[in-house]
């Protein structure tokens, strides 16, 4: 059965599914390789996937990071869910994944069991998502250009092969950001023991994947426009190299950004065209997110927690 | 070359198209030869109208293909480049045809000494139109057509200098005003194909740079 106390955590999976389709599809609607729907279908279909066969690791992770109770849980779901608020109407890009540690980590600190190691580890994967996510993008680019360049096909073939790639890619995509993610979302509920690990899986992922479900079609193309300004096959590299860096530290345990690791790839497509991708604004308002998100999420779910203890 | 179905009913389009585009030129020279060397008007109504036909099969040929464009899957930045390269290659035809029944409708009599100047005009910007339609089928193909992009160019500069030796021939000889206007209007017409050909060209190489990736 659904219990009730996880619905902060499966609003947390809805927003998440439903911000992070858009990064992860959009160029391949926004360049006519794949209708909207086949690519909610695909995206709903990988993140279950992904979160079924990829999650240990992270579940793993975060359950060092602190021990939790039902009412801890239950604090840090609403803490993450009053974040995700609070940031949008700051109109700070907010990395839902972050949101869910944040609030874990407020949550350890009320009650005194910081796990510094495992805190610090977490720090330096948010730090070196984007970098790792542009250094991908920066190595592969120009192998694979290669390769495309050299392939004996017409123009018409080679345009099929790219949207054939790019759906593969954004498949992949969607794959890895079910197996960072679920944990994010979901572990409290696991670390508390109101839900064994199989139930959690399945209720986060089928919360990101209705939020995958309901990404409107608007924020699909607009993403999905601004990558593939770059072209086509940019744009296809630069969801790869973001989904391997999401699915590498799906690998160590740490859930991360995905729309992180797509600025930081389109950074490594910049510095490989010698051309401006992003401006000094986009990296700016990461950095202010990747400190306010973690800090607003901790700070509410550490009030939250402190105030349910002392009035109880 | 590999080539999946839907891509070989457009690829079998295109040489169509381009094959049509070749007959055209080829009545085309024809009648303009014919043209100049003074020949009756009369018999050359069959070559304008073969003209005639070639450039109407080209065009609805054209519009099949960006028909079929627009209905099988495509990259809209290729196909958006595809369709401005198949609209200028559309005037070369169409300027056939209109030299054609220009110099027949106004019966224009090109005075023979400007004879082996204008068959060189006419001689050259006919190879550069072949030499552009070729490289428009090595295009799809992606072979290398930058070497051929840069001799249609070099051409387009040796017309342009034939064409303004003409033009001042013409204003120097000893004819009415009109008719000066009337021939210079001419020589500039068939100029301009090597005009269309090198605009052409620099699609191509904006296409084909587009695409290295």
């Amino acid at each position: 059965m659904f219990p009730v106390e996880t619905a902060g955590s499966v609003l947390l999976g809805w927003a998440v599914g439903r911000n992070d389709t858009a990064h992860i599809f959009g160029p391949a609607v926004a360049s006519q390789s794949l209708r909207y729907f086949h690519a909610l279908l695909l995206c709903a279909l990988f993140v279950i996937a992904g979160s079924f066969l990829g999650s240990q690791a992270a579940f793993h992770t975060l359950a060092s990071l602190s021990s939790q109770s039902v009412t801890t849980a239950f604090a840090a779901s609403i803490a993450s869910a009053v974040t995700i608020f609070v940031m949008t109407m700051l109109r700070l890009p907010a990395s839902l994944s972050q949101i869910a540690i944040g609030s874990i980590i407020g949550i350890s600190i009320a009650q005194g069991q910081v796990n510094a190691t495992g805190l610090e580890t977490v720090f330096a994967c948010w730090g070196f998502t984007p970098i790792m996510a542009a250094c991908i993008s920066l190595l592969i680019y120009k192998p694979v250009a290669h390769l495309f360049n050299k392939l004996p096909v017409t123009i018409f073939g080679q345009d099929k092969i790219i949207q054939i790639c790019l759906v593969g890619t954004c498949c992949y995509a969607a794959y890895a950001l079910g197996a960072n993610n679920v944990a994010g979302v979901m572990s409290v509920f696991v670390t508390s023991k109101v839900l064994p690990v199989l139930a959690a899986v399945f209720i986060g992922s089928m919360a990101i994947a209705a939020g995958a479900l309901m990404c409107p079609k608007q924020s699909m193309f607009t993403v999905g426009s601004k990558l593939i300004r770059l072209d086509p096959f940019s744009a296809m590299i630069v969801v790869f190299s973001a989904a391997l860096t999401v699915h590498f530290f799906a690998f160590v345990g740490v859930p991360v950004s995905t729309s992180q690791a797509v600025t930081g790839a389109i950074l490594g497509i910049g510095i490989m065209k010698g051309m401006q991708t992003i401006r000094l604004k986009t990296l700016l308002m990461m950095f202010v997110g990747w400190l306010c998100t973690p800090a607003v999420a901790g700070v509410l779910s550490f009030l939250l927690i402190t105030l349910f203890l002392q009035y109880t | 070359m590999f080539l999946w179905k839907k891509e070989r009913q457009i690829i079998d389009k295109i040489e169509s198209y381009r094959h049509h585009i070749h007959e055209c030129r080829n009545y085309f020279l024809q009648a303009i030869q014919k043209f100049i060397s003074q020949e009756t008007f009369d018999p050359l109504e069959e070559l304008i109208q073969n003209v005639h036909v070639h450039e109407s099969k080209a065009d609805d040929i054209r519009r099949d293909i960006e028909q079929m464009l627009y209905n099988k899957a495509l990259v809209p930045e290729s196909r958006e480049d595809i369709l401005y390269i198949l609209e200028s290659m559309d005037a070369l035809p169409n300027s056939f045809e209109d030299l054609c029944f220009q110099i027949s409708l106004q019966r224009i009599e090109f005075p023979k000494q400007l004879k082996s100047e204008l068959l060189l005009l006419v001689d050259k910007n006919i190879i550069t139109a072949e030499k552009i339609t070729a490289t428009f089928i090595d295009f799809f193909y992606r072979k290398n057509i930058l070497p051929v992009v840069t001799e249609i160019d070099n051409s387009e500069s040796e017309i342009d200098k034939i064409e303004r030796t003409l033009i001042r021939k013409i204003f120097m000889m000893d004819i009415e005003k009109t008719e000066k206007l009337i021939l210079s209007g001419i020589v500039g017409k068939i100029s301009s194909i090597s005009d269309i050909a090198q605009t052409i060209g620099d699609r191509l190489v904006i296409a084909v740079t587009k695409r290295r990736f």
